[in-house]
């Protein structure tokens, strides 16, 4: 019994240390993950919508744009108690505390993903083009949110004005 | 000896005979944990005849792979696909989704390692999977699963392999949910 109880205090005692001695995150690869921004396009006249030379359709229109975020896959160092307790609990108290100053080692990978927000891809050039009126050109760029509305104005063409 | 020495004596002899046969039964068989997440709205539903395009799975750990994780994981998906019908074949005219997948994390460890000391050694498999609208390209959700195995022995030799599959398993039973939904619905 006693030996038990040892085994469970150093367990305890263990698992206060653990905080202290894991390393200090990485970022072991950055990849890109696909955001899609739904662009709604109001005009005060109906208007083509044209995108990278290809008519998409006549306003009001809505459609999606996808475009790239970089996201960080950071890398942390973390002993056994803080990546599997149970199991390391366990051990120690099976092995009668024999385990634990081992179970202090930092050896198991854990990773987390964060986005960079860093956006790639995420410039949209619209042009908008209708009848007697100035084509216009609009450019802006998407930074992950899931709906961009647009409220355009194109102007009368001078001849058309007279 | 005393009453009380005999019975602490038989509890120790219980313990390490416990300790024994569970620490065995971890040696066979390995142990791991899985950290799964998805994203996939509920609303979404792949009807019948519908296929799904698999492009070859991208290297994205920012190194050069030790051992084939990318075909293994390519091999087993297209498996997958096929028997549910769901594998698209070029030119994908009958495909409406993209299964996009990277490989973002892998590390082929080493069982004996595993062996000296759980966690060292750890076999780590994670995949970023994106379904992808074929006609316009938007993001209908993603799925990211990481499989590790961290303890065990001899038997969790070769744990590098059956790790890349048991993630395209994972992946695949998440599409298994969204299978003939308009049907049921309807």
């Amino acid at each position: 019994m006693k030996i038990l109880a040892a085994s469970l205090g150093i367990c305890l005692l263990s698992i206060i240390a653990s905080a202290c001695s894991s390393q200090a995150p990485y970022i072991a690869s950055t990849y890109q993950r696909t955001v899609t921004t739904v662009v709604e396009i109001d005009t005060d006249v109906p208007s083509q919508v044209w995108v990278a030379d290809r008519n998409i359709g006549t306003t009001p229109i809505s459609f999606p744009f996808s475009y790239q975020e970089d996201v960080n896959n950071v890398v942390r160092t973390a002993n056994y108690w803080e990546t599997n307790p149970g199991t390391a609990a366990a051990l120690s108290v099976l092995s009668f505390g024999f385990y634990v100053p081992f179970s202090l080692i930092p050896a198991e990978p854990t990773t987390e993903t964060r986005p960079t927000q860093k956006y790639v891809g995420n410039k949209l050039t619209l042009r908008l083009i209708a009848e007697g009126h100035e084509p216009l050109d609009h450019v802006f760029e998407c930074t992950g949110e899931p709906k961009i509305v647009l409220r355009l104005s194109l102007a009368r063409k001078e001849r058309e004005k007279k | 000896m005393t009453g009380k020495t005999i019975l602490e004596l038989e509890m120790i002899k219980k313990t390490f005979k416990n300790f024994c046969l569970w620490f065995s039964i971890l040696a066979v068989a390995g142990c791991g944990a899985t950290q799964f997440a998805s994203g996939i709205p509920e609303s979404f539903a792949i009807g019948p005849g519908q296929k799904i395009e698999l492009p070859p799975i991208e290297n994205a750990t920012g190194k050069a792979l030790s051992f084939a994780a990318d075909q293994v994981f390519n091999l087993h998906m297209s498996k997958l696909l096929r028997e549910r019908n769901l594998e698209s074949v070029p030119p994908h005219d009958t495909a409406t989704v993209i299964l996009k997948t990277k490989l973002i994390e892998f590390e082929q460890g080493d069982a004996f390692q595993r062996w000296l000391l759980p966690g060292l050694g750890t076999t780590v498999c994670t995949v970023h999977a994106e379904l992808l609208d074929r006609k316009t390209g938007a993001l209908i959700g993603a799925i990211e699963s990481r499989q590790t195995v961290s303890f065990g022995g001899a038997y969790s030799i070769g744990a590098y392999e059956y790790i890349c599959r048991r993630v395209a398993e994972e992946l695949i039973q998440e599409i298994d949910k969204k299978l003939g939904k308009k049907e049921s619905s309807g």
